[in-house]
């Protein structure tokens, strides 16, 4: 950017929710939202400054804020992004706004008739959102996106538990029919408890948005990656994990709720950036400033507040597919399929436990059964190596992006 | 002030807020953003059903009041909520309770000062081998909230916190460590002072960077610190206290009788959002004023915490504790500095009785309900009551009631901890947590 040369950059939010809180299987309350977030920045010779408002703004306010804070010296001496790109990922498969008191009144009427030995409470949510990023270089980023989210907590009426399991999705469907298919599975699968056949190294299954990877992601940071604290950091460019396993860094339309850009700017082919390809360690996720200071490859993990200096985050995470069906991933073999954990614990050596409140036998096709309290465990370079199987081609339920994450784990009754 | 509809029960929490946010990832400025805002929440309550929405402009409250009392009207339930036992429950509440104003206030704190005390600490992390990224992080946030209600309430409080944050990476061959320091009160002036803290944290990351060894999985009789004691009864015991789980639920209700044994005799844990700290609010956001409640005592169960909805339908009063993440959200059921109460032990004597065991003296994280999980970062060894060096532990884990049963030992002094809270969609909430040093037999360490 030339000495002098001032750039102005508005980065702009609005989200629109309706929640419906359930408790005891009935709706209880109706929640409304509409909020918009304009930032408004500031680059001059190397520096930015940021200012932004909620609500209804007056934006040439905003922007000599952004010109005081200048002042503060905050280093921003990067290329800014330009170019020009609409995405409209609205599908239109969800309930209107107008009906959707209507139809979840029916649905827990269903519910409560066809489960009556359950209480099911939380919520249903339906938000619209559109983000857009522009400034007067030329960029003009602009997103409209769309998600529902089932998020449903159950207990048998007898149980001293706050509660015993959960079953949702997120995605952008609704179907009636469908939901009351993944819940009545579930429920049935409950009523039916049995044992845990052979303790020991077993086939665990996740639902993808659950898998285990958040120690990987936290050594794929760009930072620790670049200060060496990173596990990984002399590990680029070779071969650490199986070479079923690939990890890509996503702002996919299909993997993520929010928008196709970062908060700078960037935008990747296909709106995913590789940072594990077939076992080897490709890059860490880094923003630009990240990327320039260990000179690193940029794959667009910046994220920002509304009104704050964008930098390094952390956006979603797309495990590569395996090309084959969870049952085919099971190899006949039982699978553990976890749904309530009580928070994974990890040591500085890679050793990695799990608390499991809920599992249940799976088969690959059928939840079989619900399963006792479980103790899983593993090292988790073996776990994304030897013991990795991989992700499915199928889903728990069509209405959700979630595929299967099928991994080898000691399992023990608790 | 508003036109509250009536027939229905409406209420307006509105929300001033003044908060700073400065960042480095080492000694580089990062981020700096002063951050002003006025929102509100409304609620309207047809006897049958809440109906709520929020807003950035406060010139459109009554607009907001009028949309909603709209939709309350269309559930043919009209007129039905006079006298409605949860309407009773509400406070009615006036007056203007403002503590952290004039020079108690951030606000009067210069942004230069606020990056002065965080940069006044960066001496402490050069030259530390080992030490391979640090991130120094400030915050602080004082809200002015007003509370007007249908039934009379006229309101106005405040409350503050501020504290800073260091993060550490350490790494040594194969061997990777991280951790924070925190510190958090509600006035600037309590966060000064803090630099042999900072280096004795230090000096213990290191060591346990260079000489933790695993631990042999099993059940340990295990000494918890304030803090993870704290972590403990918040995830353990105090969500298993919030009474909106036990609305409609029979069963739930004849389990959590008040008067039944749930732990050892030693044992007393209590909810105090009127205690000054992270989790002070001398108001909670349906208008309440904050309270000692005492979930147990002397092993005896002795309260838990509501809002004025779940007191109504539990038979019980409110207790100060329907607390909002911010104005997007409603007021649910929630914690606020919850701790146990000390014994009469020496922390020397408590750990002197122990022969084999392991002392836990901060965690990352933990998880509750049924089934807890703590996870450490810092954790030690005892053998004949003395610290024989760190152990890298993965997970401690337990059965809740068996585990309170099984506290046999309590230091003599209380310590709280900074720390947040996350229910359902609203994370995080500001609370508080501690205790004594508690010793507990048989407890499940990876």
């Amino acid at each position: 950017m030339g000495a002098q040369q001032m750039v102005t950059e508005r980065y702009f939010k609005k989200k629109q929710t309706i929640t419906l809180q359930i408790q005891q299987t009935a709706l209880v309350s109706v929640r409304r939202r509409e909020l918009s977030q304009t930032g408004i920045r500031v680059y001059a010779n190397g520096r930015i400054g940021v200012a932004g408002a909620l609500g209804a703004c007056d934006e040439g306010e905003l922007a000599a804020r952004a010109r005081e804070n200048l002042s503060l010296n905050i280093p921003y001496p990067y290329e800014l992004s330009s170019g020009s790109m609409e995405l409209d990922s609205r599908r239109g498969e969800m309930i209107p706004e107008e009906d959707l008191v209507a139809e979840i009144e029916e649905f827990l009427s269903d519910l409560r008739r066809e489960q009556p030995g359950f209480l099911f409470f939380n919520q249903i949510k339906e938000e619209w959102s559109e983000t857009r990023l522009a400034n007067d270089k030329g960029l003009d980023l602009r997103s409209q996106n769309e998600y529902i989210s089932l998020a449903l907590f159950f207990k048998e009426k007898d149980s001293l538990n706050i509660f015993d399991g959960m079953v949702g999705y997120s995605g952008k469907r609704y179907d009636r029919a469908e939901v009351m298919n993944l819940v009545n599975r579930v429920c049935a699968a409950y009523k039916n408890p049995v044992a845990l056949k052979k303790p020991g190294i077993r086939p665990v299954v996740f639902l993808e948005s659950h898998a285990p990877v958040s120690n990987i992601i936290h050594e794929l940071n760009g930072l620790s990656f670049g200060a060496k604290s990173s596990l990984l950091a002399k590990k680029r460019g070779k071969k650490v994990f199986s070479s079923k396993f690939s990890l890509a860094q996503s702002l996919h339309p299909d993997d993520t709720a929010g928008p196709f850009f970062d908060a700078e700017g960037v935008v990747n082919e296909g709106y995913r950036y590789p940072l594990i390809k077939d076992g080897v360690v490709l890059c860490p996720y880094t923003d630009k400033k990240t990327a320039a200071k260990y000179n690193l490859p940029l794959t667009g993990s910046a994220v920002a507040e509304y009104d704050g200096v964008p930098g390094l985050g952390r956006y979603g995470f797309k495990i590569g597919s395996s090309g084959r069906t969870v049952k085919e991933l099971l190899g006949g073999e039982e699978g553990i399929l976890i749904v309530m954990t009580g928070g994974a614990g990890s040591t500085p050596t890679g050793y990695f436990s799990l608390p499991v409140q809920l599992a249940f036998a799976f088969d690959g096709e059928e939840l079989t059964g619900r399963l006792p309290q479980l103790k899983v465990s593993g090292n988790l370079f073996t776990m994304f190596g030897k013991g990795y199987r991989g992700v499915s081609t199928d889903k728990p339920t069509p209405l959700g992006g979630d595929h299967f994450f099928v991994v080898d784990l000691k399992v023990e009754k608790l | 002030m508003y036109d509250f509809p009536p027939g229905l029960y409406t209420d307006v929490r509105l929300e001033k807020v003044f908060e700073t946010k400065i960042d480095f990832v080492r000694e580089d400025l990062e981020e700096c953003t002063i951050r002003e805002r006025e929102a509100a929440f409304i609620r309207v309550f047809d006897g049958k059903r809440w109906y709520y929405a929020s807003t950035t402009d406060p010139g459109r409250i009554q607009e907001e009041i009028d949309t909603l009392a709209a939709l309350a009207g269309t559930a043919g339930v009209r007129g039905t909520v006079d006298g409605h036992p949860v309407v009773e429950k509400f406070s009615v509440s006036t007056g203007e309770y403002l503590q952290f104003t004039a020079g108690k206030s951030i606000v009067s704190v210069p942004k230069e000062e606020k990056i002065r005390l965080l940069t006044s600490y960066f001496p402490v992390f050069r030259n530390v081998p080992s030490l391979k990224l640090w991130r120094a992080s400030y915050r602080d946030k004082r809200e002015e909230k007003g509370f007007y209600s249908s039934k009379g309430s006229r309101l106005v409080f405040d409350v503050q916190r501020t504290g800073f944050v260091f993060s550490i990476e350490l790494a040594r061959g194969k061997r990777g460590f991280s951790d924070l320091f925190e510190k958090a009160g509600n006035c600037f002036s309590e966060l000064q002072g803090e630099k042999e803290n900072l280096e004795r944290f230090l000096a213990e990351c290191t060591e346990f960077l260079n000489y933790a060894r695993p631990v042999k999985p099993g059940k340990h009789t295990v000494v918890l610190a304030p803090q993870p004691a704290g972590v403990f009864a918040h995830e353990s015991f105090g969500h298993k206290s919030e009474a909106d789980f036990m609305v409609g639920d029979k069963k739930m209700k004849e389990e959590w009788a008040i008067g039944k044994k749930v732990g050892a005799a030693i044992l007393s844990i209590v909810d105090d959002g009127s205690r000054l700290g992270t989790g002070y609010v001398p108001f909670d956001d349906e208008g309440t004023p904050a309270q000692a409640t005492y979930l147990v005592r002397n092993g005896i169960l002795t309260g838990r915490l509501h809002s004025a909805a779940t007191a109504a339908t539990l038979g019980e009063e409110p207790t100060g504790n329907a607390r909002a993440v911010n104005f997007e959200y409603e007021p649910i059921v929630r914690m606020t500095t919850t701790f146990i109460l000390p014994g009469n032990k020496s922390k020397e004597e408590l750990l002197g009785e122990v022969k084999e065991g392991i002392l836990v003296e901060k965690v990352c994280y933990g998880t509750g309900h049924s089934t807890f999980t703590l996870v450490p970062t810092l954790a030690y060894r005892i053998k004949k009551g003395k610290n024989t060096g760190p152990v890298n532990i993965s997970a401690i884990t337990g059965d809740l009631f068996t585990t309170l049963g099984e506290i046999n030992g309590l230091s003599d002094r209380l310590e709280l901890s900074p720390g947040g809270c996350g229910k359902w969609e609203q994370t995080p909430l500001p609370v508080g947590f501690g205790g004594p040093y508690v010793r507990v037999r048989n407890l499940l360490v990876q």
